[in-house]
């Protein structure tokens, strides 16, 4: 039997059909909640990579590997420091300190829910880029990288 | 507030992270698009950093809140005097050392590992610079993980053996380090319901003698001093810095700079001097424990055959003046140990530059093998030895400034033994510095002598930090500027 093979039943493939859309949901209600309640960007991000990660471990690692490039995830990498800088500084130029939400004329919004809407955009980058670097980092650990040079 | 002025605070930590991030995305399609990358970020940084000293030169200590946060709840940045010093130290020497990796660092490690070298680098850069400029305990102990995070991929990214070795020796000393801040760091968190430092010296003043309060303060100041390197605790630094490419040492000079700045930050801005010196004299055993680096280390660097290992060693003695200077607690020490903080990064970094470039062109790293070195890479070895007579302390040079300061502060402060301890080591260093130029110059040469010098873009940043070796003994005057009112800042006189 091949080590992929292992989890190549039916309990387990049945089971993680039926988990992942609601690990994903999970995910993305702790996403969009972080402003307001406890969760957040990072928590959201290994929420979702687990269910990228179940998921592959049921079915096939090349799966996530094809699914999941390296372009993928230095992209996704990135994106959410870049994103975080940009809000940051788009709230400098509005006239405010960095990071200080409430200055950004956002049209047809109040101050607090511009904050509510900024915190999440800073968020939905981190959870992004999360995603990408957590299911990087299991991808190197089984070997399925293709980043070894 | 739309004037980028009073923004440079965030702007200069800012630059080095926005790049470092930028890197990995230009770098996958464009392979040597990470160097202007860099480069630009870290010239620009330079031009901020030299404006934020101006500004605060001129209108005295700068705080920045982010988010707009008043400071006990949100996070402040603080640029005093030395923060703003800092800086301007730290984005130049880093300037410097990227534009000499992009030719050594395409030499020992190849393209594809120079990109992810470069957004280690600018990471490390961005940490190193918040740190400095952090007003807020919890950040700071952040921003020290950032930077031990990128630099123990640094010191592995080569791969091989020794690499790997000394990054996980550095690993495992540093996470220890790390726990200790951090339990430190809570300690004084619990007992006084704040991280602003600012904020926490008032709170702490009535529960001064308090076992937590004490338990705190030797967790964090063990801490600090493993992420500085302070002499017991230096032992990650021989492997880490003769495992690593040679362009990481600099930078690592530079994280036990920072290291020390968390130790001031802690005993003279969070803790305050009558309290440090006289009711628990942290200061008084600092002075010793750099009186036994200074001696010891220099004593084991004589001993060393590997160049890497001998700058290691020497490098753990000189951060002994650092804390030596601090540990004094007088204006005219912590002057001079500040000053050294100077110094040695400029000297370390050239002499580090120096040995990069031999092994990058020769692939010599044992003193034995120098012999006509001289004569291969005459530019190169220029530069080592103009260097050397710094670290060795000889007058025009900028070693002999600081070296001077703490000597005079040690007499003036009655405790000679400590002027004793720093003659003693320049005659130590002297042995182990002048071997090596003499075996270079006047050694008997091993193989052909073709000269072999190394590339412009190694040599230009070498020769600029020697030539600062001996400007900065010269004109002393303009770091001095900086530091008095720093260091009157520091003891509150």
């Amino acid at each position: 039997m091949k080590a992929e093979d292992i989890f190549k039943d039916l309990i387990v493939r049945t089971v993680a059909r039926l988990m992942v859309p609601f690990i994903l949901l999970f995910g993305l209600y702790v996403l969009l909640h972080g402003h307001a309640s406890p969760g957040g960007g990072f928590q959201a991000g290994v929420i979702i990579a687990a269910g990228f990660i179940l998921m592959s471990l049921a079915f096939n690692m090349d799966e996530l590997k094809r699914r999941v490039p390296l372009t993928f995830r230095l992209i996704t990498g990135s994106f959410g420091p870049i994103n975080y800088v940009v809000i940051g500084i788009a709230c400098i130029l509005s006239g405010g300190y960095f990071l200080q939400y409430g200055v950004v004329p956002l049209p047809s919004l109040a101050p607090a829910d511009v904050s509510a809407v900024l915190i999440s955009a800073v968020e939905i980058g981190i959870g992004i880029t999360v995603l990408g670097m957590v299911t990087g980092m299991i991808l190197s650990m089984t070997g399925g990288s293709d980043d070894h040079t | 507030m739309t004037d980028l002025a009073s923004h440079l605070p965030v702007i200069v930590i800012l630059l080095p992270l926005l790049a470092a991030y930028l890197t990995p995305v230009f770098g996958y399609k464009w392979k040597g698009s990470c160097v202007p990358v860099a480069l630009a970020a870290l010239s620009l940084n330079v031009i901020f950093s030299y404006l934020l000293i101006l500004q605060v030169m001129e209108h005295g200590p700068i705080h920045y809140y982010m988010g707009g946060l008043p400071p006990p709840w949100g996070i402040e940045l603080v640029v005093d005097y030395l923060a703003a010093y800092l800086c301007v130290i730290i984005s130049f020497v880093t300037l410097m050392d990227a534009i000499f990796s992009k030719d050594f660092i395409l030499r020992t490690l190849g393209e594809r590992r120079r990109v992810y070298y470069y957004t280690l680098f600018l990471l490390l850069t961005g940490g190193l610079l918040g740190a400095s400029c952090t007003g807020d305990l919890f950040n700071l102990f952040v921003c020290f993980e950032v930077i031990a995070i990128s630099s123990y991929a640094l010191v592995g990214i080569a791969g091989d053996g020794k690499g790997v070795l000394g990054a996980y020796k550095y690993l495992f000393i540093g996470a220890i380090g790390s726990s200790l801040m951090l339990l430190g760091i809570g300690h004084l968190y619990i007992n006084t319901g704040t991280l602003n430092m600012a904020d926490m010296v008032v709170r702490l003043v009535p529960i001064y003698i308090s076992g937590a309060i004490l338990a705190g303060l030797s967790l964090c100041v063990v801490g600090f001093s493993i992420k500085g390197g302070l002499f017991p605790l230096h032992i990650w630094m021989p492997d880490a810095y003769a495992g690593a490419p040679a362009t990481v040492p600099v930078l690592s000079t530079l994280v036990i700079k920072v290291g020390a700045l968390a130790l001031i930050r802690l005993l003279f801005c969070v803790f305050r001097p009558p309290f440090i010196t006289e009711v628990i004299p942290v200061t008084t055993l600092l002075t010793w424990l750099a009186s036994a680096a200074i001696i010891i280390c220099s004593i084991i660097a004589i001993s060393q055959q590997d160049i890497r290992r001998m700058l290691a060693y020497s490098s753990a003695a000189n951060i002994g003046y650092v804390f030596l200077g601090i540990g004094i607690a007088t204006p005219l020490g912590l002057e001079g140990g500040m000053l050294h903080m100077l110094n040695h990064s400029f000297t370390k970094a050239c002499l580090f530059m120096a040995v990069g470039a031999i092994i990058s062109m020769t692939g010599i790293y044992n003193i034995r093998d120098f012999g006509g070195l001289s004569k291969r890479m005459p530019i190169t070895m220029g530069a080592f030895t103009l260097a050397a007579f710094s670290m060795v302390g000889i007058p025009p040079t900028c070693g002999f400034m600081s070296k001077f300061f703490i000597a005079h502060a040690a007499i003036m402060s009655g405790t000679w033994i400590f002027a004793v301890v720093l003659l003693v080591s320049s005659l130590l260093n002297a042995i182990y510095f002048l071997r090596v130029v003499n075996t270079a110059y006047f050694g008997h040469p091993c193989d052909e002598l073709k000269r072999n010098e190394a590339p412009l873009s190694m040599l230009v940043p070498m020769v600029i930090m020697a030539i600062g070796c001996v400007l900065l003994g010269v004109c002393v005057e303009v770091p001095l500027a900086v530091l008095r009112p720093a260091a009157q800042l520091l003891l509150g006189v």
